[in-house]
């Protein structure tokens, strides 16, 4: 059923375009499709940065049911692996830990360097003989997937084959350049996670368009108005909203978050919100930021991991503590709004008539433009 | 396994035990251990700086 979806009803400019058949929504079958021919073959988010922060820390990751685990080596490199034993395919590491000298397996103990080296063979020529002609260590270290770091979100690329990140991102690093500085995470109450029952592109498409934002969010519109807003579209890439009215967070006292450093006058009252397709989404602003990894669990199951980050490490605004609680509240709120959406157009999915969508040529061209981005990754997969 | 050379095969074998636990741990003893099990012919030697 999968590879017969027609896409070409998805490629025509915007006025004409229809969104996704409603299988890419719904169909088991295209949701691995999808798996192989778009999250795999570009830069997909896994995790963060902050996640493992010092040397020797590893954290676990099942990507797409891939299983994968991040590490810092002891020269501060971060690296994605796949976790998985270079011999009888175990599982190496089962939950997040300080890894204080080698990984070893837990199987046989097979032991291999952070840097993923495979380091020790014990008893693999007999007992008490650690070595073995037909045991070539330099061609059997851990899996390393290709990896980039970017506004501490860890994203990989499982083919191996994309162009690099810099390259397919080149225009976005570009645009935000400015912002291009330390980001430090607000701790942990600056992180939550929002388990949506919805398939992950609905809420990549629900993020890159300003269109819902008076119905939906109308606390925000009460500064922040629909005509206030621009769309980003840049095709192939990444698309999403700006506003021209951003305000910043005041506290009780009149208290703010320091602004990051040497922004030029756009940033004042404008922020950026932007889809980084395919799985995301990012928030660029004078004084904090964000990312939400969008974790496809399932055909109709995503986990929204949500970071917000500073200009300032917390420990050194201790007295900001409680205005970075009310941020971490209101972005929460605002994204709680959202799910009955995703979760609303997931149930309409299964209306069988469903021909995809009419989109606005007005509003939803950033919508268009993910639509058009996955159907082109299926195209090129399908040959 | 009992057997002739079986008190090498002994040493070996706790050796590696020892050794492997050193390099889980990073212990400074897995330098001793590796060399003491490559002069035996039963390991390689450690890298620079591993």
């Amino acid at each position: 059923m999968g590879a017969h979806t027609d896409l070409d009803a998805v490629m025509t400019p915007v006025a004409t375009a229809r969104g996704l058949p409603n299988e890419h929504y719904v169909s088991d079958q295209m949701f691995v499709e999808e798996r192989n021919a778009v999250l795999f073959k570009s830069w997909s988010g896994i995790g963060f940065a902050k996640d493992v922060p010092e040397p020797g820390d590893a954290k676990p990751i099942d990507f797409l049911g891939m299983p994968l685990v991040m590490i810092r080596d002891k020269t501060g490199e971060l690296g994605v692996f796949q976790n998985t034993c270079r011999h009888r395919g175990m599982i190496l590491i089962d939950k997040a830990k300080k890894i204080e000298g080698a990984i070893r397996c837990p199987y046989h103990s097979w032991c291999y360097a952070l840097n993923g080296d495979l380091r020790a063979t014990p008893h693999v020529g007999g007992p008490g003989n650690n070595i073995h002609e037909d045991i070539k260590r330099d061609e059997l270290g851990l899996i390393r997937i290709r990896s980039f770091v970017w506004r501490d979100v860890v994203f990989v690329n499982i083919s191996g084959n994309a162009p690099e990140f810099t390259e397919v991102h080149a225009d976005l690093i570009a645009r935000w350049s400015e912002h291009d500085q330390p980001l430090y995470h607000g701790g942990p109450g600056s992180s939550f996670k929002l388990p949506v029952k919805t398939n992950w592109k609905l809420a990549v498409e629900n993020y890159c368009e300003s269109y819902h934002l008076p119905w939906i969010h109308p606390g925000l519109n009460s500064y922040s108005r629909l005509e206030d807003h621009y769309h980003i579209e840049k095709q192939g890439e990444y698309s999403g909203q700006g506003t021209l009215v951003y305000r910043q967070l005041t506290g009780e006292g009149g208290e703010v978050f320091p602004d990051f450093r040497g922004l030029s006058d756009k940033w004042d009252e404008g922020a950026e919100y932007i889809s980084l397709f395919p799985n995301v989404l990012f928030a660029a602003q004078r004084d904090h930021a964000y990312a939400i990894l969008l974790e496809p669990v399932s055909t109709c199951e995503t986990i929204e991991h949500v970071e917000i980050y500073y200009a300032s490490p917390p420990e050194e605004t201790p007295d900001l503590e409680a205005l970075r609680d009310k941020n971490t509240r209101q972005w929460r709120e605002i994204f709680e709004e959202d799910i009955f959406v995703v979760e609303g157009m997931q149930k309409g999915r299964h209306g069988a008539m469903f021909d995809g969508g009419k989109f606005s040529p007005a509003m939803d061209g950033p919508t268009h433009l993910f639509h058009h981005w996955v159907a082109s990754k299926l195209a090129e997969a399908r040959g | 396994m009992v057997q002739a050379g079986s008190d090498s095969e002994a040493e070996c074998f706790y050796l590696t035990h020892a050794y492997v636990f050193a390099l889980q741990v990073d212990a400074t003893e897995r330098i001793e251990l590796n060399a003491r099990l490559v002069a035996l012919g039963r390991e390689a030697p450690l890298p620079d700086g591993a």
